[in-house]
């Protein structure tokens, strides 16, 4: 916990979750999109 | 969002995978080299239509494997779709339009969907002909 910083509830803790893998999915296939482009 | 052990696709274990990959290896390391004259098959078209076989499992490998797939089912119809949407813009697109990177050719987009197509078909194999047993009520 921070101080000066909201505490998560369970179900925002959840989504925020949810939030980072989708943004991690998104950024391994940008990246991967990238290295097939340059590969092929 | 739980993980799950329902469903057996085996990602890079994968026959439909392992049999596309090899495929490519083979068209790229033997076959383009020793061309001595430009063939649309080998040069371009056969690639595009392995693009979802050899790439989609990798791409759902890394999604399960960072929790953002629940389960270890075969590519779902949207799975493929999804990724045959951003591919296509991507590829034929963004890399020949902003990155002056490829070539965009009309017939590329048709390979892309149809390799997807029968990929997709390959992965359902067995769900499909269940559902289509004689006395299956869930067909």
């Amino acid at each position: 916990m921070i101080p000066g910083l909201p505490t998560l509830t369970g179900a925002s803790s959840a989504w925020l979750l949810l939030a980072l893998k989708a943004l991690a999915a998104m950024g391994f296939m940008t990246a991967a999109n990238l290295v097939i482009l340059y590969a092929s | 969002m739980p993980p799950e052990k329902r469903g057996g696709f085996a990602y890079w274990l994968d026959p439909v995978f392992l049999i596309s990959l090899a495929a490519y290896i083979i068209n790229r390391a033997l076959i383009k080299p020793h061309l001595y004259y430009y063939s649309p098959l080998f040069h371009g078209h056969l690639d595009d239509t392995l693009t979802v076989p050899v790439a989609l499992p990798i791409y759902l490998f890394v999604y399960r494997w960072i929790g953002f797939r629940p389960d270890d089912e075969p590519p779902r119809w949207w799975e493929i779709a999804l990724h045959l949407a951003v591919w296509l813009v991507f590829f034929k697109w963004f890399g020949p339009v902003i990155l002056h990177q490829g070539a965009y050719d009309p017939v590329d987009d048709w390979c892309i969907a149809g390799g997807g197509l029968v990929a997709w078909a390959l992965w359902q194999w067995g769900r499909l002909t269940r559902l289509h047993q004689p006395g299956n009520k869930a067909a």
